[in-house]
């Protein structure tokens, strides 16, 4: 959960940080590796925590600005978003909103187009919180992250990013691409604002359905944020074949029972954005929204 | 320890000592340059106050740590008038009485401006966007709009008179 309006914990003066600028990834993986530093990328983050006067390493190492970090390339089965592409790059990204339509809809939904400027994709998943946007469709995505330390490297799934090391940082952001003769893949993110206006969400849900070449459903997928845990992905065990069965594509039992599953299996807090039972029908409500829009994207086979 | 900073500041190159880089660019601006044309509203992103523009683009200065500017360009709203007299933003801010108590204006001002050195014909819906983010709580947004697409106008109209 975040809380930008807390009460000051501390008021005391800041500790002034150090601030180092590397130049490649090698130089700052080392500069990590040598102790009590934390990386920075936008800088919302740390001067959030700054504000709040909650504790901040004293050592910071800028990775926002390296070479090639703030690139997405693409290949034949995968497309690769470096960690340090900023919010509103990824939101217009038309190529990314055709493959991945749930992902720039997530990442056009954070904060405000001012904010978007500044914040990096890697910056929003290391944060952690479970309330944060792009997480969320990244973990229905199945996306994977490449993490490196000075000496190796290794993948992470979004669900694991707690286990990320303060040595280590997230170099890209991998979502999987589906070759045409494989079938379809629509998605949809779904975020519900209680005021309308761009916030934190009440509830966001990262909806994905794919479909063979035939058009039967091969595989559901749905993650939930804002919850205890988030993003938490929801176990659809044996829908997709029930969904599979069903000429014509997905059926509305199919959709209200994994909505049932993505109510019955998650935990939201309450908090001003609403209570916790009222989360969690709009867990249902919203999760039916997204595979609905995500289903009527593969039908219509261009992803959108 | 006081570390350098080098950047641009209002098309000046600047190289001051600064005491804690994490510090945010709205209290440098502020506090130690002296710049009080930009506004300090809630200081933690919400309100827009305190939008300046860095690469060309409108950020708020309260998210903004000030070692992360270091060779980049920074533009703030003492920037706009000129001996030729008020930026067109300016102008169709004070022509559409776009502001009451006047303190969110700073920020409206300069994300417009950073609009239009992108794109000098933006739609309705562009600038709907671009005012999104910067809380007023007077005007109720309607004048800060007409402002909006009279500086657009103005642009246009200053365009024509250079050619
Ligand atoms: C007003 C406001 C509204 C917001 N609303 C939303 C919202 O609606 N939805 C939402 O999702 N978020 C929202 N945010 C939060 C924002 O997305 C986060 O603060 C985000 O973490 C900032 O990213 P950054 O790159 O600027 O962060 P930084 O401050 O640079 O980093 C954040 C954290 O990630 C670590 N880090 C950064 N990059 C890497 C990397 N490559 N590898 C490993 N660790 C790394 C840092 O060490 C730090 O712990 C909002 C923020 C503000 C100020
Ligand atoms: S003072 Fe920066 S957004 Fe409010
Ligand atoms: S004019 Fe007073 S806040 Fe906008």
């Amino acid at each position: 959960m975040t809380t930008l309006d807390r009460a000051l914990e501390h008021t005391g003066p800041l500790e002034p940080s150090m601030l180092l600028t590397p130049h490649s990834l090698d130089e700052a993986l080392r500069l990590l590796a040598a102790g009590d530093a934390a990386v920075v990328a936008g800088g919302v983050g740390h001067t959030l925590r700054r504000h709040d006067r909650r504790p901040c390493p004293a050592t910071l190492v800028s990775v926002g600005r390296l070479p090639g970090f703030d690139t997405v390339t693409w290949t034949d089965t995968e497309v690769v978003i470096g960690a340090g592409v900023r919010l509103s790059a990824l939101e217009a990204d038309v190529r990314l909103a055709a493959a991945w339509p749930m992902v720039t809809e997530a990442a056009g939904s954070v904060a405000t187009a001012r904010i978007r400027r500044m914040v990096t994709l890697g910056g929003n998943i290391a944060a952690d919180d479970d309330s944060h946007d792009p997480p969320v469709a990244l973990a229905a995505a199945g996306a994977r992250l490449t993490v490196r330390d000075a000496l190796s490297g290794r993948t992470l799934a979004i669900g694991d990013i707690g286990g990320l090391r303060r040595d280590e940082l997230i170099q890209d952001v991998r979502l999987p691409l589906t070759a045409p003769d494989q079938g379809t893949v629509g998605s949809s993110f779904q975020k519900f604002l209680v005021r309308g206006l761009w916030e934190y969400a009440c509830v966001n849900v990262g909806a994905v359905v794919r479909l063979d070449a035939r058009g039967a459903v091969r595989d559901l997928s749905l993650a939930v944020g804002s919850v205890t845990g988030g993003p938490v992905p929801v176990d659809l065990a044996g829908l997709a074949e029930e969904a599979g069965e069903a000429a014509g594509g997905i059926d509305d039992r199919v959709i209200d029972e994994a909505a049932r599953r993505a109510a019955e299996q998650t935990s939201p807090y309450g908090d001003v954005r609403g209570s916790a039972a009222y989360k969690t029908r709009m867990i249902a409500e919203f999760a039916r929204r997204a595979l609905t829009t995500a289903a009527l994207r593969a039908a219509e086979g261009t992803g959108r | 320890m006081a570390v350098p900073l080098r950047f641009r500041l209002n098309h000046e190159d600047v190289e001051i000592h600064v005491h804690d880089p994490a510090a945010t660019l709205l209290d440098l601006l502020r506090g130690d340059l002296g710049l009080t044309g930009t506004k300090s509203g809630c200081a933690i992103g919400y309100c827009g106050a305190c939008t300046v523009i860095v690469d060309g683009e409108a950020v708020p200065a309260c998210l903004q740590m000030v070692g992360l500017l270091e060779g980049r360009e920074v533009r703030t709203v003492e920037d706009l008038a000129g001996p030729g007299g008020l930026d067109p933003v300016q102008d169709a801010f004070v022509t559409c009485a776009g502001m009451q108590c006047g303190f969110c204006t700073p920020g409206h001002v300069m994300a417009v401006r950073a609009l239009l050195d992108r794109d000098p014909d933006p739609g309705e819906e562009e600038l709907r966007r671009t005012v999104d983010g910067n809380y007023c709580r007077c005007t109720g947004y309607v004048k800060i709009l007409d402002s909006a697409r009279e500086a657009v106008a103005l642009e246009r109209a200053r365009a024509q008179e250079v050619r």
